[in-house]
């Protein structure tokens, strides 16, 4: 009588606990939703890098346009201002230029992989999404051109 | 392997188990890596990130990671609580029941992948939690009818208990203890086997991608093969060789 109790009990407790996680999670913002929209870049900053022109850094330090370009020399997102996430999976980044690369984007592990398939079927970026709030997002990279050690782009949304 | 139970296993059959399921644990860690961008072997490192989402504030994260564990949790209950209510059936079917279960979440994860997947955040999250949850029915059978020696999808234990047995055969008396030399060769198996697992993962799962998971489920496949063709097929022998004697 015991073992038929627990039989019963046991996935009685699984699918309640499975039930208050996903109404819950329903409940929250999705991160796939967050990203929908346009971002500006406010800031590019790099963060534990052991020397940059000669000097030891331990906090953040602003990039400035000069660095800026050897760094994302061999990234797609170079020069891009301002990037606009679609609900489709569709990426525009708009260039300084006026023109506009498409990638796809994906979220992975629990979003907090943001992954760029450009439409070349090659190029693969990945950043690391830090901050993501329903106006701020902040992603990570590793660099070690230059300036070596994690770039931290900060956005703004506009739209 | 399989249908032996707690004290009664030998060394050998431990070693068997472990090399086994560790490939295995290996093999799914370092595919859903790649994959997926998280590890579904070891969950140490999913409380590291629990707490550090829950300082954040950051619910939907926490929420995902909470129902992972808890999966990995719900498949090591799962598969304990059929080891030790099938125990009056046959030792060998309640012992494969979490592997059978284990090797359906496998080839669950690699049709999805092959033939569905659209890599949205919702499927990867699903995806990761079935293969916590098969992690978790593995570590438990394994666990449970070992007696606790054969844990093989944990790794910080595993390192810790090796170096403690390795650094007490640099006396004497313990390096005439038979226990604990088996213990060595036990645990350094499992390391080496997991590894293994890991590396063939990563050198073929950029090419073959969710495909890795149907090897995965072979492998499993292998270990009940294995116990399978020892009990019932030697069984069938003999009941054939005993007709052929009356005749």
């Amino acid at each position: 009588m015991k073992i038929k109790l627990s039989f019963i009990i046991v996935p009685l407790i699984i699918f309640s606990v499975f039930y208050s996680i996903f109404f819950l999670s329903s409940r929250l913002q999705h991160p796939e939703k967050l990203l929908i929209g346009t971002w500006e870049e406010v800031s590019w900053t790099y963060e534990k890098a052991d020397s940059y022109n000669g000097k030891n850094h331990h906090s953040a330090d602003y990039i400035d346009e000069v660095i800026k370009h050897e760094i994302s020399k061999d990234l797609v997102i170079h020069k891009s201002e301002k990037w606009t996430f679609s609900g489709k999976s569709d990426l525009y980044l708009h260039k300084e230029s006026g023109e506009d690369v498409h990638a796809k984007w994906r979220l992975k592990g629990r979003g907090h992989i943001l992954k760029m398939l450009y439409d070349d079927g090659q190029t693969i970026e990945l950043y690391n999404i830090k901050e993501l709030t329903e106006d701020k997002l902040v992603i990570h990279f590793e660099n070690e051109i230059q300036a070596r050690g994690i770039v931290k782009i900060e956005f703004k949304k506009v739209k | 392997m399989l249908k032996k139970f707690s004290h009664t296993r030998s060394n050998l059959d431990n070693i068997k188990l472990g090399v086994l399921t560790a490939f295995t644990a290996g093999m799914v860690n370092v595919s859903s890596l790649i994959l997926f961008f998280s590890f579904t072997s070891n969950v140490t490192g999913h409380y590291a990130i629990l707490a550090e989402e829950i300082a954040k504030g950051k619910w939907f994260q926490v929420f995902i990671v909470i129902s992972w564990i808890f999966l990995f949790f719900a498949g090591s209950f799962l598969s304990n609580f059929i080891v030790i209510n099938g125990k009056n059936v046959s030792n060998y079917i309640s012992h494969s029941i979490p592997l059978v279960l284990e090797m359906i979440c496998f080839i669950y994860v690699g049709i999805y992948g092959v033939y569905y997947y659209q890599e949205t955040l919702m499927e990867t999250e699903m995806l990761v939690a079935i293969l916590l949850f098969s992690m978790g029915l593995q570590n438990g059978l394994t666990a449970s009818i070992s007696n606790f020696s054969v844990k093989t999808t944990h790794l910080t234990g595993l390192t810790t208990d090796l170096a403690v047995h390795l650094s007490m055969i640099t006396q004497k008396e313990y390096r005439d203890n038979p226990a604990i030399i088996d213990k060595i060769k036990l645990l350094s198996s499992i390391a080496i086997s997991y590894l293994t697992g890991g590396i063939i993962a990563g050198s073929i799962t950029y090419y073959f991608e969710f495909k890795v998971f149907f090897y995965v489920s072979f492998s499993i496949l292998l270990v009940l093969f294995y116990d399978a063709s020892t009990t019932y097929l030697k069984l069938l022998f003999r009941k054939k060789r005993g007709k052929i004697v009356k005749k």
